[in-house]
This record gives structure tokens, sequence and C-alpha cells, in this order.
């Protein structure tokens, strides 16, 4: 937490920046709901490694949804953003607002 | 047989009905129906082979034609048993990948419960859990099996087969994609294009 608060400014990939758009605007989401939700932009293949990455910078969290009584198998992961996730969506939102703003490129009288 | 293209599943335990494993059996045959004809052909054709290359022995070695169509007789009967114990071996196996005990199975009683179990993904699982560490494991690649077997049976309900074997070929793909960038070739690359960037 202090490392990301006093070294570099956490950027966010493509990706990772959708995910964490929808686990705040949504609230807790399984892998599948996110593909079904991105409409193409987070494929089945990948969408699980970037939730692993994710989860180990700190940005989301993640439980075993236990399965009920009728159905048996593996149990489903259901994920959502921590407060440190949540930061660093708003600070990036924040610096896309930032650089394209017309005082980032000197417009402003 | 049945158990052809690897995939079975158990479907509509009826409230109050238990399920053994000899009626698991019949039902993963109901499901390969369709394929039967195949098989069979290929089980014949298997037959005719071995009797031809037993009559041809019996020409030229000297060997008695009844002992030589016995050898082939014996010879399709181990081939025949090879697959059996093959498919059972794998059975067992993605009975214990999903967590289902005999008993479970047994004392199952639910209203409409509906038990899948899909047997090429039970492979790549078994794979992938060889090649990486169980935290990889349980938290890559067995969100995709779940998904995968979700969209595959959910498809194979709504009697879409045509779709069902297209999540099978897209989920293939995606857990393979999957191993691939969890690879430490796939973390090269993908290192080397952010510094390129």
């Amino acid at each position: 937490m202090n490392d990301s608060k006093n070294n570099e400014f956490p950027k966010l990939s493509r990706k990772e920046f959708t995910v964490l758009g929808m686990l705040i605007g949504r609230g807790e989401m399984f892998g599948l709901e996110m593909v079904e939700a991105s409409q193409g932009e987070l494929k089945r293949g990948t969408i699980y490694v970037t939730l692993q990455r994710m989860g180990d910078k700190g940005y989301i969290e993640s439980r075993e949804e236990p399965r009920l009584m009728p159905e048996i198998g593996i149990p489903r992961r259901k994920y959502w953003a921590t407060g440190l996730g949540e930061r660093v969506y708003q600070t990036n939102v924040k610096a896309h607002e930032f650089f394209n703003s017309d005082f980032a490129w000197g417009v402003v009288n | 047989m049945c158990c052809s293209n690897g995939d079975f599943c158990l479907s509509k335990i009826k409230q109050k009905q238990t399920i053994t494993l000899k009626e698991l059996y019949s039902l993963n045959s109901f499901w390969s129906l369709k394929r039967s004809w195949k098989t069979k052909i290929l089980d014949y054709f298997l037959l005719v082979v071995l009797t031809v290359e037993g009559l041809i022995i019996s020409k030229f070695v000297e060997i008695n034609i009844y002992l030589s169509l016995a050898l082939a007789g014996t010879f399709w009967g181990l081939i025949k048993l090879y697959f059996f114990l093959r498919f059972l071996y794998r059975f067992y196996n993605s009975l214990k990948i999903h967590g289902i005990e005999c008993s479970e199975i047994k004392s199952l009683s639910t209203t409409v419960s509906i038990v899948f179990l899909n047997h090429r993904s039970s492979n790549l699982l078994i794979i992938s859990g060889f090649l990486y560490s169980s935290k990889t494991q349980k938290e890559v690649f067995e969100p995709i099996i779940v998904d995968w077997q979700e969209e595959y049976f959910e498809a194979l309900f709504k009697k879409e087969i045509w779709k069902a074997r297209w999540i099978n070929v897209r989920y293939t793909y995606a857990f393979l994609a999957a191993m691939w960038q969890k690879s430490p070739i796939g973390d090269l690359i993908e290192f080397i294009s952010k510094l390129a960037k």
C-alpha cells in the first residue's frame, strides 16, 4: 500500500481498467459475467490471468462461492474491488480526464 | 464404445432417487448413442482386419488356422479390454477432480439435479495441474473449467449440439491461451512487448 503511495504512478492496462470499472460499478461479479458484460473486450482465455495478476497487486479480492446441494463440482469464484483498487481506478480516471482536458494541452486562457 | 468422445454426464436425478455408478455408466451410453454406429463399424473393421491377418499368417507360418483365429479373437478382446479400462480410469479420475465421492453419488437426492462431468476439460485440468502451481490452478484454470462446463451443458440442454461443440473448441483454445500466458515464454513475450511499447 505504502509502496504504491510512494513509488511510481499505478498505471492500469486497458483490461485491468475495464475489470475495475465493472467491479466498482456493479459490485461482486463472476468471471464469465465480466466477459459477457464487456462485449468482447475481455476474452475467456485471458480474463482469469488478468484477474490473478490484479489480485496479486491487491486491486481485487476473490472468494469461492459454495455450490448449493443440487449442484456438484468445482466452486465458482466471485471477485470484488478492494479499497486500493478503487483508489487506483479513480486516479486513472482523473488522469485520463486531465490528459483529455484543455488544461493539459495549454489551451486554458 | 460410449466413451469415444470422452464426455459423459449424469442427468436429471429425480427426487429421492439414488444413482449408482452402473446407472451413471448407462446414462453416459445414452448420451453417446449418436456415435455408437461409428464405433460399431470400427469394432467390426478391427475384427475383420485381425481375422484376415490371422488367415494370412496361417498361410505362411506353420500354424493351425483355428489357433490363428483364436489368437486374433484374443487380441481383439484385449484391445476392447484396454479401452474399457481406460474409460474406467478416466471416469474415476474425473470424479476425483470434481470432488465427487462414490457415496455422494449414491446418496444424492434432489428435485432435479444435474451433475456434469466433462471429460475433455478434466484431462486439460490434469495437464495444467502437472505444469503449474496449485494457486494458479485454483485461480486461473479451475474457473475456466467451471465456465466451460456451464456453457457447454447449457447448450446441451437446449439440444444445441453444434453450439456445444463450438463451445468445446472455444474453451479448449481459451484454456491453451491461458496456459500460454502463464508460461515463462508467454511472460517473456509480454515483457518484451511492454518494453517495445
